[in-house]
Parts: structure tokens; C-alpha cells; sequence
């Protein structure tokens, strides 16, 4: 037994002895740190190769497409001028010959494209290339009438980005905000990219906070055409709907996921607080019972949790009310005033504006309570933040420039821009799920 | 005198065991005795002679030299042409990174209707070949004796082999401070990143051999030869820097992500290999990482003095810079 203990301790020293300094050798590796250099996946998108020649349409086209992609804050559109050689010129938009001439330029991605038309029809091909592994991702082919043309781009742009990022991104959404340029606070919606704006409500009063439902084929929202705030639910196409009117304040309606049902804010009973009610408009189960104004709910994207706001601290703050059980939990607990919170898409997440030092600024808060950031600062008041339906983005009203104004930036808080100009002031915007519709509608 | 008997005779019971014991001791002695011999060879290798880790953070290095100018910070240029970099050659043969041939999309043959979506018709799946880099294993640098002559030495022999019109011009780290006007500018800043990143080098190298000379190795064309070769991988290492686009937004804003990237680089500047020594769990930004170095190829040849089949570099990539 000691014999066997003194070869054991033996040998371990030897191999103590003996491999150490290989062991040492191995850990001593000059590791250098570096950081990204540029924040977006540089892309190239030369003009399209048009059939018959249009020099204007190939150059449209691609204008189009890279505008779309750089609206997402992914991408870093690379300038033509740096192009080596272009598909519309050489004629080949199925292969790239020389993938070295891309990654030289610094492009990680480059798209082709080709159009044929042919009077009121197109046919397009449109190919995602990745320069670096020298392989293409996507190629499509694409027919339909030349009014789609941008439609049918926007889809390619989706798929590129599904392709990249795992999402279908937000081109076939919409945005629905509120506007006073009439002279009354009108309901307006436009595209994401803030273009092809549509006049929604003619109530000629004040029309408030509208709420997109989750097949985003309703709109419900606040007006007091009728002198008192009541709450219109209405289809987007026909505009047909219903009205839910009571006593005292009916605001903030916020549809339920998946459900043709929403929750708002009444006080019919004295006391505001938070109610469901049916898509029809009908009176549902009382949610919230604590004195105090309860009011914007906002839903997670399975249902069973909802934010909304509560003075019931004193101050007003956003609180997680459970669907199940019922229980409710305080989550802002930094600055005096936090309101108008918006559920992530992922889940993860609640956007709200924060009052701090007479500063409205738009911050990111995860459910838990923890890792709280503030994506606006120093840059007027900041309001509505809404969420885009892949979660990348986030539209907000801001007074930076003077009037309110729509603005966007990533969920961030990185390339904030305005995202429209009309008369008047826009504040209220909300961000619609996905569009299930049609190229030509 | 029976104690003494009885001593002995205890004794003729463990002197089996007391001899083995005895010649494991004398056995690991020898070795250590041997080790303690070849050790300065060894740390003559200017792995140990370096700390383990150099910060390169363009906005860090204009904090961390104040005997040089400040650097400005670094700034994302509006267009990537100032990135541009050579146009790189084809891969050497270990390296199997070929486009797969695509299939041509099928054209949809139905008459559109206006009513209805023109359903595109999607191409077969195309499955990017992925690049397996062989993970070289770091070999465990062994005690040479050609390491104990000085560096000046071998590069006089050098000479004698190869011609010096063919070098690569590299000049030593003392002289490289002073003559990086005279480097073609490649975008902003990146003089001053790399003499700064020289300087830090140059004041480590310093330091070590102040602490501690016996690390450092003898003479001082070891030092030098140790700068030469951090300077280089400094190099590329920036290099690679200037190449990598990394979006936040894909990454999720995790800026704990951290990741070791090694690759290798043959005396032209070919690269040779890559590999991951630690991925960070975040598939982007691996990959966004690899393909920075790919596009990076091919890089800067190996330095005059620099006499090594291939150079190894070893990358802590992380996000942290971002959003500075």
C-alpha cells in the first residue's frame, strides 16, 4: 500500500515536472482585441439590366430597393460610383464573374436585378449574392402589373431580410397616426417608409391614440365627435364598426392578440379603470379594480401579460397585469412619470416614455424590470413610441424640430429620422402587425 | 547494541521503498535541472516576453498615449470606398471556398392577375459549402538552439538566400514611427492606430524587460525580433478591423458577446487558415467575423527579419466598441 502511494506520488510529480512548461506554452498566445469597424452590413445594389433598354427605370428600380433595405438600419448602401463592373452594362445578372471586385469595395452582399417590360406587365428577377463566400442566397422571379413594381420590390426586400436576419421585416405594414392638419385631429395611416398617406377618420373633432388589431384589418381608436371621448372600432376597408360609448372616459382601446376583443380604459364607474370589451363593442370583464387612473394597456404578444399605466403610487407608472391570475406587479420604479407603454413583438421587451427632469424621452425597459436604456436624449419631447412588427424599429412623435412630428429610429435608438412631412402636427403613431395583402389592393 | 539491531533491522524492512523514492528524486531533479537549462531558450519566444493581451480599440489607443498627438476618433466614413482594399487572390488550396453552382430560378408560367400575388417560385435551396477550417493546433514551441543566436545573425544569413530587392519593406518598430507618413494613407486614422498600437508595444516590450530580464531574452535583437513579430500581427490585426461590419441590430445588443478567431498568414500575405479558438455563441457575429478576415486576404507579407513558415493571429472580437 505504500509502495503504491510513493510510485503514485512519483509519477504525479514527474508529469507535474515534465508537462508544465508545455502547458505554460500553449496559454501564452498574443491575443489582439479588436472592435467592429462599421455598425451595417455593407451592400452594393447596382442599377437593374432593363429589357428594352431604360436607363431611368433600371436606375428607379434600384433606387427603390436600396432605399427599403437601408429604411431597416441593417444595411450600408455602397455608391454606385465605386461600382467595378455593372450587371446593367455587362448584361449578366444570374452570376457575378469576378466576386474579388465586390469584397474589394468592401461589399459583404450584392443584389441583381433584371426587368422586362412589356406594356402594362413586368417580369422581374431579382438574386441576393453574399461576395465573401462567393455563393448566391436568393433568386427570384417575379411577374405582375407595372403599378406593383415597388410592391414587388418591397417583397424581395423581405425576403432578403427573413434570408439574413430570421424575421419577414415590416415592408408590408403600415403606420397609423394622428394628424391636425384639417383644422381637427384626423386618424391617418401611410406606409412604413411614410409614403402613400390616407386620410382614415373625417369626425372633424379630436380623434386619439388609434390601435391596430393583430390581423391588422380593424382600426380602434378615441374620438369625441360625439362631444363625449368614446371609442370607435372600425374595419379598415369599408370603415364599417361599432361605437362603445358610456358614461366618462372611454380611451386607450388596445386590441387583445389573436382575439377579435380589446381592452380600454373607462370610468363609467367613478373610477378609471381598465375593462375588456368584445369587438362588437360590448362590455367585458373588469381587469384592473385598484383606486387610481388606470389606463394604456398594452398587450404581450401571447396575451397573457398586459402593461398599462397606474397613478395608483401617486405617480403615474406602468404596471404588468397577469391574465391568468390576476396579479399585478409594479415595473418602472426610475423617474416620476413613465406612461404610454408598448409590448415587443419578441416579448422581451416595453417601450414607454419617460418624464425625468422635465425631459420626455423614449425608453426600453425589459419585463423583468432590469436593463433599462433610454434610446432619445436631449432632443425635445418624446412620445408614442410603437413598436414595428419584427421588432427592429420603433416609431415615436418628437417636438425636436418645433411641431410634433412622426419619427423612427432602431430599437437601439440608432438612425432616428423624421419619417414624413404634412401640415399641421402628428403625434399618436402606432405601428400595424404585418399586412396580409394582396400586390394589387 | 539490541536497539541498534533493531534499527537496522527497521531500516533493511524500507530501504526497497526509501531507493525507489530516492531515485524518483534524483529522476525528477535531473528534469528539472533540464528544464531550468532550456528555460531562457524558451523564454527567448516573445510570447512570454508579451502580456497576454493588446487592447487595439481605436478610441482606447488615443487615451492610452499621451507623448503622441491625439488621435481622433475613429470615423465611420459615408461611403466604403476608402475600405477598399486589394483585390484578393484566390485561396490556397487548403482553403475550399467555392461557389456552389446555382440553380436558375423557374419562371412562373401562369398569366398574372391582378388580383392575386405572382407567386414567386423558389430556387432550390442553395447550400453555401461551409468553410471548415482546419484548427491548427498550436504547436508547443520547443526549445531550438538557432533560437539562441541572435536575430541580426539570421538576418544577415538571409540575406545570402534571398535577394533584398524581393523583401517585403518592413522596418524596424524604432524606424516604422517615424516613417508612417511615408505610408500610402488606407482611411482615417489608421497611421495613428498602428503607431500607436507600436508604441504600446514598444513600452510593453519595455516594460517586461525592465521587470524582469530574464524574460526578455538575451540581447537586444530578441526584443526586436519579439516587436517585429507583434507589430506585424498588430497589422493585421487592424487590417481585419477595417474590415468588419458588424450590425447591432442582428446581434440582439448583447455587448458581452466575445469571441477568439485565429488565422494564419504565409510569408506573401496569403492567408493560409482559419479557425475559431472560441466562438460567441452568437452565429452572426462568428460569421461576420470570419468573413472580415476573408476579406482582408490578402494581407501585408511577412516582414524583413521575420523568418516563419506562417504567422499565427489570434483576434478577441466583441461588440463592445459599438455605440461609443
Amino acid at each position: 500500500m505504500k509502495k503504491n502511494t510513493i510510485i503514485i506520488t512519483g509519477t504525479a510529480i514527474f508529469f507535474f515536472l515534465f508537462c508544465f512548461p508545455f502547458f505554460a506554452m500553449s496559454a501564452g498566445k498574443n491575443v489582439i482585441t479588436i472592435n467592429p469597424f462599421l455598425r451595417k452590413m455593407p451592400i452594393a445594389v447596382p442599377h437593374f439590366k432593363s429589357v428594352p433598354d431604360n436607363a431611368e427605370l433600371s436606375e428607379n428600380c434600384a433606387a427603390i430597393l436600396s432605399d427599403t433595405l437601408e429604411f431597416t438600419g441593417y444595411f450600408k448602401i455602397l455608391k454606385q460610383a465605386a461600382f467595378p463592373d455593372s450587371p446593367h452594362i455587362t448584361g449578366k445578372i444570374d452570376s457575378v464573374a469576378d466576386f474579388g471586385q465586390w469584397t474589394a469595395i468592401g461589399a459583404d452582399y450584392l443584389i441583381t436585378g433584371g426587368i422586362k417590360t412589356n406594356g402594362k406587365l413586368f417580369e422581374m428577377e431579382l438574386r441576393l449574392f453574399d461576395t465573401v463566400k462567393q455563393t448566391m442566397l436568393i433568386g427570384k422571379r417575379y411577374k405582375g402589373w407595372t403599378v406593383d413594381r415597388e410592391k414587388t420590390i418591397r417583397r424581395f426586400c423581405s425576403e432578403v431580410i427573413h434570408h439574413l436576419t430570421g424575421s419577414w421585416g415590416f415592408f408590408d405594414s403600415r403606420i397609423a397616426f394622428v394628424s391636425n392638419g384639417t383644422g381637427n385631429k384626423e386618424i391617418y395611416t401611410c406606409d412604413f417608409n411614410g409614403k402613400s398617406i390616407k386620410k382614415f377618420t373625417t369626425h372633424k373633432s379630436i380623434t386619439l391614440t388609434p390601435s391596430w388589431s393583430s390581423d391588422a384589418k380593424w382600426l380602434a381608436y378615441t374620438s369625441y365627435a360625439k362631444g363625449n371621448p368614446d371609442i370607435y372600432i372600425k374595419k379598415l376597408r369599408d370603415k364599417y364598426g361599432s361605437v362603445f360609448s358610456r358614461n366618462g372616459t372611454n380611451a386607450t382601446p388596445a386590441w387583445v392578440p389573436g382575439k377579435f376583443m380589446l381592452a380600454a380604459s373607462l370610468s363609467f364607474s367613478g373610477d378609471q379603470d381598465i375593462y375588456l370589451l368584445t369587438g362588437k363593442g360590448k362590455l367585458g370583464k373588469r381587469l384592473t379594480r385598484k383606486w387610481g387612473i388606470d389606463t394604456s394597456p398594452a398587450f404581450s404578444p401571447d396575451g397573457t401579460k398586459m402593461a398599462f399605466v397606474s397613478s395608483r403610487a401617486g405617480s403615474p407608472q406602468i404596471y404588468i397585469y397577469d391574465m391568468r391570475s390576476g396579479k399585478v406587479e409594479r415595473l418602472t420604479f426610475d423617474g416620476r412619470y413613465n406612461t404610454q407603454p408598448d409590448w415587443s413583438p419578441k416579448g422581451n421587451e416595453i417601450v414607454y416614455s419617460a418624464l425625468n427632469r422635465s425631459r420626455i424621452d423614449i425608453c426600453v425597459i425589459g419585463v423583468n424590470g432590469r436593463n433599462m436604456r433610454k434610446l432619445t436624449r436631449n432632443s425635445g419631447k418624446n412620445e408614442s413610441p410603437s413598436w414595428a412588427p419584427d421588432g427592429s424599429m420603433i416609431v415615436f412623435s418628437s417636438n425636436r424640430e418645433g411641431p410634433n412630428r412622426i419619427y423612427i429610429m432602431t430599437a437601439f435608438g440608432t438612425d432616428q429620422r423624421r419619417l414624413l412631412v404634412l401640415p399641421g402636427q402628428q403625434s399618436s403613431p402606432a405601428w400595424s402587425p404585418r399586412l396580409v395583402q394582396k400586390i394589387s389592393d | 547494541m539490541q536497539e541498534n539491531t533493531y534499527l537496522m533491522q527497521g531500516m533493511d524492512n524500507e530501504f526497497r521503498p526509501m531507493t525507489i523514492t530516492m531515485v524518483i528524486s534524483m529522476v525528477c531533479h535531473v528534469l528539472l535541472a533540464a528544464i531550468l537549462i532550456y528555460a531562457p531558450i524558451s523564454r527567448q519566444q516573445p510570447d512570454f516576453a508579451m502580456p497576454s493581451v493588446i487592447h487595439v480599440s481605436m478610441v482606447t489607443l488615443a487615451e492610452t498615449e499621451p507623448e503622441i498627438e491625439a488621435v481622433p476618433e475613429p470615423v465611420i466614413p459615408d461611403d466604403l470606398e476608402s475600405l477598399a482594399v486589394s483585390a484578393p487572390e484566390d485561396f490556397p488550396e487548403d482553403e475550399p471556398v467555392k461557389p456552389e453552382p446555382v440553380p436558375e430560378p423557374e419562371p412562373v408560367k401562369d398569366t398574372p392577375d391582378p388580383d392575386v400575388i405572382p407567386e414567386p417560385v423558389k430556387p432550390e435551396p442553395v447550400k453555401p459549402e461551409p468553410v471548415k477550417p482546419e484548427p491548427e493546433k498550436p504547436e508547443p514551441v520547443k526549445p531550438r538552439p538557432e533560437k539562441t543566436e541572435p536575430v541580426a545573425k539570421k538576418i544577415v544569413d538571409n540575406k545570402k538566400v534571398v535577394p533584398r530587392k524581393k523583401r517585403p519593406r518592413f522596418k524596424k518598430p524604432a524606424k516604422i514611427i517615424a516613417d508612417t507618413k511615408l505610408v500610402k494613407p488606407r482611411g482615417p486614422s489608421r497611421e495613428e492606430i498602428i503607431k500607436n498600437a507600436i508604441a504600446n508595444i514598444r513600452k510593453d516590450v519595455k516594460a517586461a524587460s525592465g521587470n524582469n530580464d530574464g524574460l526578455a531574452g538575451p540581447g537586444l535583437a530578441g526584443k526586436e525580433a519579439s516587436a517585429l513579430l507583434n507589430v506585424y500581427q498588430v497589422n493585421l490585426a487592424v487590417r481585419v478591423e477595417r474590415n468588419w461590419a458588424f450590425s447591432t441590430q442582428m446581434a440582439g445588443d448583447d455587448k458581452d458577446l466575445e469571441g477568439i478567431i485565429g488565422f494564419s498568414v504565409m510569408p506573401s500575405g496569403q492567408l493560409k487558415n482559419i479557425w475559431f479558438e472560441k466562438k460567441s455563441g452568437n452565429s452572426y457575429m462568428d460569421e461576420s467575423i470570419r468573413k472580415a478576415v476573408v476579406k482582408s486576404n490578402p494581407f501585408q507579407a511577412h516582414p524583413r527579419g521575420l523568418f516563419k513558415p506562417h504567422v499565427e493571429v489570434y483576434l478577441r472580437y466583441t461588440p463592445k466598441g459599438l455605440n461609443k
